[in-house]
């Protein structure tokens, strides 16, 4: 598979009143065309600055300090003006959270279709992309406000609006987080599935870690603004490396097996992200040693993962190289 | 469609209502005013005398009797006549109504033609640009100054240097247009100043508030030009509280420029309303207040149908 998207040592920090806080640190990655990655972690580990920084969409507070992006061989973070644009509206998708808020609330569904599709077969396209994600009732659809759908139905269209263009990568951010629960999988069931069917590649960000080994080819782990594990999901799920990531699934509900051995999570992640060296969840690691806040510990090769922890081979028994 | 007929027509029915208890309101304070018109015409005046006035202005009925009579005596358009002139206040209403509305809309109209533009410049400018933050000092320093005070200012510039404009008299429409137009520009632009610091400040906190909305940002990341997100987006979004400040702003026109009315000698409303309270001329008072009154509330009528076409969330009935 070619490579689709290219991170490559990303620091990013926003700047607030009288400094500049971190959000994310060196941060590297490669996505497969096709491919759905899953990213998990805690509330600022910078998630949602990873997903925006992609479509250049960090605001005016948010400073690249550092790094790369390329996507299909360009260098994302050089475009301005009408390139920026038209990587925008066409290589790129976005869903965010919570769809009342994505949605203009004074423009009826089928005005923000037309603002998408200028052709004038907009309204077939429409229908046959609310048909795509279960909206069978454009009548009632089309002309209605944001505010007459329920989250579900709005989501839906705001999906739709998404993939119409069918982009290369779609980047949701929390899809679910604002639907009720019954309806969470059918979401993401549609949005996976039409992905699938146009070879669209898929960011997406969720705190349901079930949900996301469901539908993801692989996992990543952030923490403090770094990936302290990418694991392919069938791995991740059964075994966890990193110590964070072991806690965090451990701490699932209905995961207390065998496995629980000690790990639960303890503590929160730091309030703010810390450039000293070290790892970064030292403070809160029942594995702690001292090396442990010597250096950063690099994302290494583990099996099919990578994993940032220098204490890989104690922990798991094997020899992490 | 129907569901906005009815909500404008809901909108219609309720600002009647509201004028019907505004008028029962008016008409009862009036009468609570310490002293009654027997007091004002004849203060030492003979018994019978005093018997007789109360008989030709009815003071002897019930006071709901009064009203009716009161109400239905304005509905055909007899607004009483003035304690003091014996004139009938219709006829003064009808040179001073024309001229309080024509300040007010002339105000009310410069300042939106020249605050929103700016307001909305320095809004959508203002991480950007130090001038934007010069607007917005701008726009609250022009606020926080009375209008008495620019009035004063702009009598002592033009009464020194005339530039061609009238100051401290009104020349009427019919009687010379020229001289007319010489004559509303003072009133008008003091008037004005208020409103325009009123409109870059309300439009600036509208449109910063609706760029930081989620929807805004995903029209970014769906490639959508500026200019067709600040027409398509910010400019509907921001629609609604600008509505209120031209309604709040146009109400307070045409109820209280009283004192712009006082230095530049204007004969309008707000200065038929202060010499009647002076004079406890209580008819002019009330005819005027309740016309005034009606003016606002149909201002907020029609500010709120304006609110339920441009936002459909709040088209309930
Ligand atoms: N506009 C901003 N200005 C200043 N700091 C910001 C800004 N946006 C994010 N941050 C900071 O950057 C860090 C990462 O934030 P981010 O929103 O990426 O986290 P997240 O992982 O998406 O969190 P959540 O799960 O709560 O959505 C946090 O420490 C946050 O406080
Ligand atoms: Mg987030």
């Amino acid at each position: 598979m070619r490579d689709l998207l290219n991170v490559e040592s990303l620091t990013i920090s926003y700047r607030t009143r009288d400094h500049l806080v971190t959000a994310l640190l060196e941060v590297s990655l490669t996505l497969a065309q096709g491919e759905i990655l899953g990213i998990i972690g805690e509330s600022g580990c910078g998630k949602s600055t990873f997903s925006s920084v992609i479509g250049k969409l960090l605001g005016p507070a948010g400073v690249v300090e550092n790094g790369h992006i390329t996507f299909g061989g360009k260098d994302v973070l050089s475009f301005s003006g009408q390139e920026l644009r038209s990587y925008r509206a066409n290589d790129i998708a976005y869903v965010f959270q919570d769809p009342m808020n994505t949605l203009d609330p004074t423009k009826t569904i089928g005005a923000q279709f037309r603002r998408l599709i200028s052709a004038s077969a907009w309204r077939q396209k429409a229908i046959e992309a609310l048909a795509h994600v279960g909206l069978t009732d454009w009548r009632r659809v089309l002309p209605s406000y944001p505010h007459q759908l329920s989250g579900g139905m709005a989501q839906r269209a705001v999906i739709a609006m998404a993939l119409i263009r069918k982009p290369r990568l779609l980047i949701a951010d929390e899809p679910t987080a604002a639907l009720d629960a019954s309806i969470r999988c059918s979401v993401m069931d549609l949005l996976t599935a039409w992905c699938a069917e146009i070879g669209s590649a898929m960011i997406i960000i969720s705190h349901d870690i079930p949900v996301i080994s469901n539908y993801c080819d692989r996992i990543g782990v952030m923490y403090a603004g770094r990936f302290v594990e990418i694991a392919p999901a069938e791995d991740f799920i059964v075994g966890p490396r990193h110590p964070y990531a072991m806690a965090l699934l451990a701490s699932e509900p209905g995961q207390e097996g065998e496995d629980a051995v000690l790990q639960s999570l303890e503590g929160s992640p730091p309030p703010s992200i810390s450039r000293a060296p070290g790892c970064a969840f030292a403070d809160r690691c029942i594995y702690r040693t001292a090396p442990c806040s010597a250096g950063f510990p690099p994302l290494v090769a583990c099996g099919s993962s990578k994993v940032a922890c220098i204490r890989l081979g104690d922990i798991h028994g094997e020899a992490a190289s | 469609m129907s569901q906005i007929l009815k909500f404008i027509a809901f909108r219609v029915g309720s600002a009647l209502l509201t004028l019907i208890g505004v008028s029962m309101f008016i008409f009862v304070a009036i009468h609570m005013l310490p002293g009654s018109f027997e007091d004002v015409l004849a203060p030492r005046g003979p018994e019978e005398l005093r018997q007789q006035i109360a008989d030709k202005f009815g003071l002897n009925q019930p006071l709901p009797v009064q009203y009716v009579k009161w109400l239905s005596a304005v509905a055909t358009g007899d607004l009483g006549i003035s304690l003091i002139t014996q004139d009938p206040i219709a006829d003064s209403f009808a040179t001073r109504v024309p001229v309080t509305i024509e300040l007010a809309v002339l105000a009310t109209i410069t300042s939106a033609l020249i605050g929103i533009p700016l307001g909305l410049w320095s809004g959508l400018a203002h991480r950007r640009t130090a001038v934007s933050g010069i607007a917005r000092v701008a726009g609250s320093f022009i606020m926080s100054v009375p209008d008495f005070v620019i009035a004063s200012v702009f009598l002592y510039v033009f009464s020194r240097y005339s530039l061609g404009l009238t100051v401290g008299q009104w020349v009427p429409w019919h009687e010379d247009a020229i001289g007319h137009i010489k004559s509303v520009i003072l009133p008008a632009a003091t008037l004005s100043a208020v409103g325009i610091g009123l409109f870059i400040t309300t439009t600036r906190n509208a449109v910063i508030g609706v760029l930081s909305k989620d929807y805004i940002m995903a029209a970014q990341a769906r490639g959508e030009e500026p200019r067709d997100i600040v027409r398509g987006h910010v400019l509907r979004n921001i629609s609604n509280p600008l509505v209120t400040t031209l309604s709040i702003y146009l109400a307070y026109l045409i109820g209280g420029a009283i004192i712009v009315e006082y230095v530049y000698s204007v004969p309008g409303m707000g200065r038929f309303l202060v010499q009647g309270l002076l004079n406890r001329d209580y008819p002019i008072v009330q005819a005027t207040v309740l016309v005034i009154a009606c003016a606002v509330v149909l201002i907020n009528m029609a500010a709120d149908v304006a609110y339920g076409l441009i936002d459909p969330r709040l088209r309930k009935g």
